[in-house]
């Protein structure tokens, strides 16, 4: 019979099939293995700058510096009643502690620039410290506020690069006049500085000119009268920048206002070149030395970026890198951030009221949605009859969750603040805003895992007597729970992440004040994030992305509670 | 007593019967939407006794079976018209709560169902929600008696809090099988109780169906004619929705009325 022949043939069919099917089995795996790979470096990405930018937030400089807390500043009269305390001036004794600590400051900008030091919030810390404990007053304490957000970006290094060079051989100062110091050194003390400066204006001419080439080609293109408007800026740049090119070559250089800044830290002042050759310095005397004799012991400090583009002046660095030689600065973790709610000043706000506002809201949406959601599956899946009506509703629901979710917002501005006139940023109302957003989400996953479970479950126990809502409860709802669970917690983990329905209800204000329940103004994280990520400030930044490694980690906290979950009450059929 | 009158007749007018039937069913019509899968059903099915079904795939056995205990309410797009009275009594009257139905007409199915619970907790489930035990010896007692009557009893002994869905599939078919005499009912249905177990579990079920017969009506669907023959004492053939013959088992398949019983039982079509 035929019958060998064919499966033969069969057989010699399927082997000549065989590497085709392989190869695009492999091919599978390859595509399958470069998108995840693509997925885990997009994700390292994402991570690394956000850390990246963010750890830094998670130290921050404090002061350690001796304060007098006097009694003629604090309570004159010795009455020892709170309220007098309360009205003491502090703000003076921070500025009292920082003119001591730089006592030859006098003219009055010089110390407004040093009380910048210290944000004239602190006074309110201090104070709260000397009411809680009037014994202290009269004693010398510990000041630990934290330093201003822009000299601790400074002593980071985030403004400019703050580069020390160690000095060689001995430097002799002398006084030319008042504040002007002429420094010499060794021929050649002073090359790698001069190298430095000659290297940065060749940079700068060099862009100026790419700036004219780029400039040139687009002449070409314009109009007459635009052509001639720019020519006129081409031959400005040009020249600019053979100027440059001509000053670099100097052998004696003039620092202006586009050249780095040089410091020369000598005998524990710091002076601040205008004019340098290879062994001499005349410049200004930031912070006096203790003495002019010669001393083999010192160093320079190039910050590269122009004090005119900085926040920080050279004085302010000067008194910060001195503060911090002396002990007077200290880095350490920034519990700040941790524990206080937003603030206009950088280094006095921190995520724990939008966490608190964040955690709150949460609560309010799971209050509502989770019982909601969960019975709302339960009677479509399980009790509702299959005809139009629960068609229609089934539609909705869908379209529900694919609605954007600033519309939620806009539903809970009209209905919940307009309608029920229930208060504006509330913890309460973003709670039940968010829950409509995730209840679709939440009906979804929930039917998904009850449609699951096997209809056997349900037969059984039914014929032994079971009623619906026993076989439901008893049987169908343990059997989808690790689903439901999952679904919830995805739902409400994307209202976590949440933002714009928020911001329509009014959790967007400056709120200075952790909350307390679940009607008090409160923001939260996402909110807090887009805050801080609108705000100019460079401290801003850091703090941003500190916030996001933090929403990041609830983030995942809340999904590994979902898998914990889901491992948990699985269970095989 | 196999031997006594035989009460399972398709005629309406039954016979002077030494024992009124366990159940009896008259002018069944089901319909799946339009679709019509049992057509004037009329049977009588006697208590103490085993029932079986045979009949081609599709024919209606298990939509019958699933009459008897309402199982049909289930389903959204069926629809069962006629009577089927329990102990004289309409099952598809209005005041007939299907939950206490279901109670004292238990079912198993083709596939072994059991919780995903313990094996105590899978047949206790039942006695639970009906109160059927006051305190917790009592729960147990009724667990051990049913397990034992089960005939697995010895197996599961040692280990009543492991899952049921752990066992073997003949174990797991007799643990179902106990979980529905624990509730004590008086009829038992079963579809195609051992359509998937082997010869040696299913000898097993054979045994302990042959030993429920004492104190139960047992209605059976089955496709195997030798199970039919072995277990029951009364047989009834359906035909594309259509009751086509019932009798005593023997007369059944030795000298069937139809010529269709006949076909189907010396195994010419089905
Ligand atoms: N849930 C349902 N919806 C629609 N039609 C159904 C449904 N259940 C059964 N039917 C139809 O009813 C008819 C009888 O089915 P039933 O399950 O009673 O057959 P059966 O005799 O048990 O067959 P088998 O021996 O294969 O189990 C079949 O035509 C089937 O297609
Ligand atoms: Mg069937």
């Amino acid at each position: 019979m035929t019958e060998p022949a064919k499966s033969l043939s069969t057989r010699a069919l399927i082997a000549a099939s065989l590497p085709r099917r392989y190869r695009a089995e492999q091919r599978f795996r390859l595509y399958g293995r470069a998108a995840i790979l693509l997925a885990i470096s997009a994700l390292a990405l994402l991570l690394f700058s956000v850390g990246s930018q963010g750890f830094s937030t998670f130290s921050i400089y404090h002061f350690n510096l001796p304060l007098q807390l006097d009694a003629r500043l604090i309570d004159p009269k010795n009455t020892a009643d709170p309220k007098v305390i309360a009205k003491g001036r502090y703000r003076k004794l921070i500025q009292k502690a920082l003119s001591d600590a730089f006592p030859k400051v006098h003219s009055r900008s010089d110390k407004r620039a040093l009380y910048a030091l210290s944000t004239g919030l602190n006074s309110v810390s201090l104070r709260n410290q000397v009411v809680n404990n009037p014994d202290l007053i009269g004693s010398e304490i510990r000041y630990t506020a934290p330093l201003s957000d822009d000299l601790d970006l400074y002593l980071k290094g985030k403004i400019t690069p703050r580069k020390f060079y160690k000095g060689t051989g001995a430097l002799k100062a002398s006084a030319t006049n008042k504040n002007t110091l002429e420094l010499t050194g060794k021929p050649g003390a002073f090359d790698t500085l001069i190298q430095h400066i000659r290297q940065k204006r060749l940079v700068r001419a060099e862009r100026l000119e790419d700036r004219a080439e780029k400039l040139l080609e687009r002449l070409k293109e314009a109009r007459k009268e635009v052509a001639e408007v720019q020519q006129v800026e081409v031959n400005r740049l040009k020249i600019l920048a053979a100027d440059i090119r001509q000053k670099a070559k100097n052998n004696t250089i003039h620092l202006d206002k586009n050249d780095p800044s040089v410091l020369i830290n000598f005998n524990q002042g710091f002076i601040k070149a205008a004019e340098l050759s290879d062994h001499q310095i005349t410049g200004l005397a930031l912070l006096a030395p203790t003495r002019l004799e010669p001393s083999q012991n010192w160093r320079s400090l190039i910050l590269d970026s122009p004090e005119r583009a900085r926040r920080v002046t050279d004085q302010q660095a000067a008194w910060a890198e001195t503060l911090l030689a002396r002990g007077h600065l200290k880095r350490s973790f920034n519990s700040i951030f941790f524990t206080h709610a937003d603030s206009r000043e950088p280094e006095l706000a921190g995520i724990a009221g939008a966490m608190v506002g964040s955690i709150l809201t949460l609560m309010a949406t799971m209050l509502a949605a989770v019982p909601i959601g969960i019975l709302a599956a339960i009677y479509l899946e399980e009790f509702a009859p299959r005809n139009r009506l629960t068609d229609f509703i089934e539609v909705n629901i869908n379209n529900l969750a694919a609605v954007p979710s600033i519309i939620f917002g806009l539903l809970g501005l009209a209905v919940f603040l307009n309608i029920f006139h229930m208060p504006r940023s509330a913890p309460i109302v973003g709670g039940l805003v968010l829950a409509l957003m995730t209840l679709p989400v939440i009906i979804i996953a929930s039917r998904a895992a009850i449609k699951a479970v096997p209809p056997s479950i349900r037969e059984a126990a039914l014929g032994i007597g079971a009623s619906k809502t026993q076989t439901v409860f008893d049987h169908v709802l343990p059997l989808a729970a690790p689903g439901i669970l999952t679904g919830t917690i995805i739902g409400l983990a994307r209202a976590l992440g949440e933002t714009a329905p928020l911001l329509m209800i009014g959790m967007v204000a400056f709120i200075a004040d952790i909350p307390k329940s679940l009607t008090s103004p409160a923001t939260a994280m996402p909110v807090q994030i887009y805050l801080w990520a609108s705000s100019s400030e460079r401290s801003w930044e850091s703090r941003t992305a500190a916030a996001i490694i933090i929403l990041l980690l609830l983030m995942i906290v809340l999904n590994l509670t979902a898998v914990f979950l889901r491992h948990k009450f699985e269970r095989r059929w | 007593m196999d031997t006594s009158v035989s009460p399972a007749t398709q005629t309406t007018d039954t016979p002077s019967a030494p024992e009124a039937p366990k159940v009896r069913a008259r002018k069944v019509n089901v319909f799946y939407g339009n679709k019509q899968a049992l057509f004037d059903v009329n049977l009588d099915i006697s208590d103490r006794s085993v029932t079986s079904f045979i009949g081609p795939s599709g024919c209606g056995k298990s939509t019958f079976l699933r009459c008897i205990n309402r199982m049909n309410d289930t389903i959204d797009i069926c629809r069962v018209e006629g009577d089927i009275h329990l102990d004289g009594k309409d099952i598809y009257a209005r005041d007939v709560d299907p939950v206490i139905l279901r109670a004292s007409v238990g079912m198993v199915f083709q596939k072994p169902n059991p919780f995903p619970k313990s094996i105590f907790d899978n047949v206790a489930y039942g006695p639970r929600i009906h109160g059927l035990a006051s305190n917790p010896e009592e729960l147990s007692e009724i667990v051990e008696t049913s397990l034992r009557r089960a005939g697995l009893w010895t197996e599961v002994a040692d280990r009543l809090d492991e899952p049921g869905t752990g066992l073997s599939g003949g174990q797991q078919q007799r643990l179902v099988i106990a979980r529905a005499i624990a509730v004590r009912p008086e009829v038992i249905l079963m579809d195609e109780p051992c359509s998937a177990l082997d010869p040696i579990a299913t000898a097993r079920i054979e045994e302990l169906i042959d030993d429920l017969r004492n104190n139960y009506c047992i209605i059976m669907v089955t496709h195997s004619m030798a199970q039919a023959a072995r277990v029951s004492q009364h047989t009834a053939f359906f035909h594309l929705g259509k009751l086509v013959e019932a009798g005593p088992t023997e007369q059944i398949f030795t000298n069937p009325n139809d010529k269709r019983t006949q076909d189907y039982i010396t195994g010419r079509f089905g």
